[in-house]
């Protein structure tokens, strides 16, 4: 049995070192291919445009003197390039004749504008070859399940190396001390090598020239996943892994339901959280990527103290948020529990009636909530302002000031967020035994004393993760205000994630800088989560 | 059963082995349907299919940018200039430069065709065009005035006698719409060295007339929005409206309104921004010459006079104009053409949509002074810029 176990490893494992060849073959080749190919293309495109009369002198070059500067970029650009070049002309063309099949007219313009027509006719070649190859080489993109673009391999080669650990945990018996150490080292070796394979990677494909991503901006980023790398392997030698996988041989058959699962959160939430966090090294300008290490959290957080009082910087973003969410919570609880209280008082006729109407606000879909109150908080038509009115008050421009915008957010969510708190508080109340109060009333309580000493400590554990779940989500409630206030006046009633969002979409694509918002959204949130989790435990055992 | 069965199986053969391209557009309504038609046109001579995709407008340039990289995205695309610069930037479009030996360009409004170009390339062929005009309401005004001060004393007067009536309305908080006062004061916005322009006397200028229009005249409605145009339009209680073709769609049948040339501001010429559609083709097609061919299809001229027609476009193609029983309203358009900015497709442009906005949401809304907002938003741009 446990030889044929060894051979299963055995072949798993030549099978996943072929595929990682594969993968890193191809997908290099194809970025040569193709980033060479198009980068002729264009320039061999300028000089046929040029050489045209056309109506359009702004657009290109008039005369054929003036396109010749463009020719020799590509002479020049061939000669610096000419290892990948030569290379592929001289390992690949052997091997394939290639059909010229461009038109007449394309290649004679490029024939008559340059003075060595043979370099052209091997461009073409690459050209061609380059389009044929496309097509067959799609199987193996699986290689660019990557940060992007420019670094084709890293996590493709780290998701391989994972999934090798996780088949190797299911076949070797990790209980015994010398399979551990083997494996140990087999996958180390494997993760180092996948490592090893993806700077080559990197760097063989030439990035330098053609897009503005350098190399040295991908070995920083290699450190990082070195860093990691290390930190996992460290996780698995050590006695945790081993306990890891005992619980994993043990219960194979529970684990294996969870996988599907377990695959749909990695997917879903598990790889977009882990490449938002990566992302928020980088600075993104267009399409091109430059590693800053931590720039974006020292111009959020340190950058953000020289001015606190910016509307626009973290410190007063963070600062309403907070007060946002605090208003939120006391009035969504208040007001949810006093509903609740009201519609569980025994004797009440249309009890559900009452529960139904109460719990629409939640029902319907919130953003179509948010609209209908921005428009009810209109300064000429606005159903509010008519209301003031007619009581003898006067208009209000709701959103021109920072506290009567701020205050319009603030109802429109209290409106939204109660029902659910109100929900929380009915199911609980109907779990209160009724002889706690019979027994209060014998004893003289007032209606007070009973609500102060038999309704709020019960209600406490149910409330409780109800509160800390409605914080997370008043603190990220991006609907209400970018369709409320929108931010307005000038940003001031924005929350931290709708600033995100901001720098992100509205000032100019800067992704890298949102991420880090939201990075530090995440911090917050989850530190919080920790406290109150924490505390929680702490009154229970009490 | 089995009918339906062979023909779901012919149906997969023909995706699976028919030649195609994809098309993605933000079209909606009538255009949405006759690129819909000509697509099925083009089916018919041609034996390619084209499978097209509606994408919301918000959502195309976030869309694009996510599936383009990824060799997901469509072949060619239709969508306004102004993204062209950087989406060159960032290295997803194809030049057009290599297919345009066969005088495609000179069929082309010539302002249009320049408003493609990028870098001394042509990165898209013009299809249509969309510039702001003045909309007016017939059941109260018989002549359309000539300048803003007619239209200010038109409007009080019937204001006067219907109180429930207002006279003008645009959304002038929005650059794109405060833009035929802007650069009708000939304000700039940059120039060719990246600096940033605004704070100029010309713009203050533009943004006073703005002040002047929303807070002093009393003839426009608060805190305006499209969609408190369109409603205001439609019950009749609204005499003037700058918006865009595409206002066209939203009024309701009932309403008898006509069209007309933007009117004088204190004497000069308004010259809104136009919008010019073009169709693109992404850098990572694999069937460049097939979309080549499909292009050059949808700018031909009996394509544009369809589009004309069904899907009141103006259009982009001169010799569409010369065709008889044409939309009278189209030669609005053009005229109004003839004095519009054309977006520009430089990607700076996209940092000044907010801090315009800002600074004319401060004056409009909370009274700022012009100077005073529009230096802020400059030194918030040049902070942008930096970065």
């Amino acid at each position: 049995m446990k030889q044929l176990q060894k051979s299963y490893f055995i072949i798993l494992v030549v099978f996943m070192a072929i595929l990682q060849y594969m993968l890193y073959d191809r997908t290099l080749r194809m970025d040569r291919f193709e980033k060479g190919a198009l980068y002729l293309k264009t320039e061999a495109s300028k000089i046929t445009s040029s050489i045209e009369k056309s109506d359009y002198q702004s657009v290109v070059p008039k005369t054929v003197e003036e396109s010749k500067g463009y020719f020799s970029e590509i002479y020049l650009f061939s000669e610096n390039q000419n290892s990948g070049y030569d290379f592929l002309v001289n390992r690949e063309l052997k091997n394939h004749t290639v059909k010229k099949d461009l038109s007449d007219l394309h290649r004679k313009n490029l024939y008559d504008s340059c003075e060595n027509p043979q370099k052209v006719t091997q461009f073409e070649n690459i050209f061609l070859y380059a389009e044929k190859t496309k097509d067959s080489c799609i199987v193996f993109q699986m290689g660019k399940i990557s940060l992007g673009e420019p670094s084709n391999g890293p996590l493709g080669y780290a998701l391989i190396a994972i999934l090798l650990i996780i088949a190797a945990i299911f076949v070797f018996n990790p209980e015994e001390k010398k399979n551990r150490i083997v494996l140990s080292i087999a996958l180390l070796a494997s993760v180092v090598l996948s490592f090893i394979l993806s700077i080559t990677d990197a760097k063989t494909v030439g990035y330098e020239k053609i897009s503005e991503i350098t190399v040295g901006n991908i070995n920083k980023l290699m450190i990082i996943f070195a860093v990691m790398i290390i930190l996992f392997s460290l996780f698995y030698i050590t006695n945790l892994s081993v306990r890891c996988s005992n619980t994993l041989l043990k219960h194979r058959a529970p684990y294996l339901y969870i996988v599907p699962g377990g695959i749909g959160i990695l997917f879903l939430s598990f790889i977009p959280l882990i490449s938002g966090i990566l992302l928020s090294f980088f600075q993104v300008r267009y399409n091109s990527y430059n590693f800053v290490w931590f720039d974006n959290y020292i111009d959020i957080v340190i950058g953000g103290l020289k001015d606190i009082a910016n509307p626009k910087g973290f410190y007063y973003t963070f600062f309403i948020t907070v007060v946002w969410t605090a208003i939120n919570i006391f009035f969504h609880v208040s007001v949810g529990m006093g509903i609740a209280l009201i519609i569980n008082r025994k004797g009440l006729k249309f009890k559900k009636l009452y529960s139904i109407i109460f719990i629409i606000p939640w029902a319907i879909p919130n953003y179509i909530t948010a609209l209908i109150w921005k428009s009810m908080f209109h300064e000429q038509f606005g159903a509010i302002n008519s209301a003031l009115e007619l009581i003898g008050f006067e208009k209000i421009s709701w959103f021109s000031q920072t506290f009567t915008a701020f205050t319009a957010n603030l109802l429109t969510n209290i409106w939204l967020g109660f029902p659910f708190m109100m929900v929380m508080t009915l199911g609980a109340l109907q779990s209160i035994p009724e002889h706690l109060y019979d027994a209060a009333v014998m004893d003289g309580a007032t209606k007070w004393q009973q609500f102060r000493h038999i309704t709020l400590p019960m209600l406490k554990p149910a409330l409780l993760p109800s509160i800390i779940l409605g914080t997370i989500w008043t603190f990220n409630m991006f609907n209400v205000i970018y369709l409320v206030s929108g931010g307005d006046p000038q940003s001031k009633t924005d929350i931290l994630i709708t600033e995100a969002y901001r720098w992100a979409f509205e000032r100019n694509g800067r992704y890298g800088y949102s991420a880090a918002y939201a990075t530090i959204i995440f911090a917050v949130l989850f530190l919080y989560n920790q406290v109150t989790t924490r505390i929680q435990k702490k009154s229970e055992a009490k | 059963m089995k009918k339906i069965a062979i023909l779901i199986f012919f149906a997969s053969l023909q995706i699976l082995w028919g030649e195609s391209l994809s098309l993605w557009h933000a079209y909606t309504g009538e255009e949405r349907k006759a690129l819909e038609e000509l697509a099925k046109k083009y089916e018919e001579k041609n034996g390619v299919k084209i499978n097209l995709l509606a994408i919301p407008f918000d959502a195309f340039d976030k869309k694009l940018t996510a599936s383009i990289p990824r060799g997901q995205g469509p072949d060619v695309f239709i969508y306004a200039n102004d993204n062209i610069g950087k989406w060159v930037e960032s290295d997803f479009l194809e030049t057009l430069d290599y297919w345009m030996v066969d005088g495609t360009l000179d069929q082309l409004i010539k302002s249009t065709v320049l408003a493609m170009v990028y870098k001394k390339n042509i990165y898209a062929l013009p299809l249509a065009f969309k510039v702001p005009v003045l909309y007016y309401n017939k059941k109260y005004i018989s002549s359309v005035p000539n300048s803003f001060d007619e239209l200010i004393e038109i409007s009080k007067k019937l204001m006067g006698e219907n109180k429930n009536i207002f006279g003008f309305a645009y959304e002038n908080t929005n650059l794109f719409f405060h833009s035929f006062i802007h650069f009708g004061f000939n304000a700039s916005l940059f120039d060719d060295d990246k600096k940033v322009k605004i704070g100029e006397q010309q713009s203050i200028d533009a943004m006073n007339f703005a002040k002047k229009m929303a807070l002093e005249t009393g003839i426009m409605p608060k805190s305006i929005d499209s969609a408190l145009i369109t409603t205001l339009f439609n019950k009749n209680e609204l005499l003037f409206v700058v918006n865009g073709p595409w206002f066209m769609g939203d009024i309701s049948k009932n309403i008898s309104y006509g069209i007309a040339p933007i009117p004088l501001i204190d004497g000069n010429t308004p010259k809104p921004y136009m919008s010019i559609e073009g169709i693109l083709m992404s850098k990572y097609s694999k069937k460049k010459e097939s979309a080549m061919k499909f292009i050059k299809f949808i700018v031909s001229d009996e394509s544009s006079e369809f589009r004309m027609r069904k899907g009141m476009q103006a259009v982009a193609t001169k010799s569409t104009y010369q065709k008889e029983n044409i939309n009278p309203n189209f030669v609005v358009f053009q005229k109004q053409a003839e004095n519009a900015t054309p977006l520009s497709n430089n990607p700076l442009m996209s940092f000044f949509w907010a801090p315009m906005g800002q600074a004319l949401k401060k004056v409009i809304n909370e009274k700022y002074d012009s100077a005073k907002a529009l230096s802020e938003s400059k030194e918030e741009l040049e902070k942008l810029l930096e970065k």
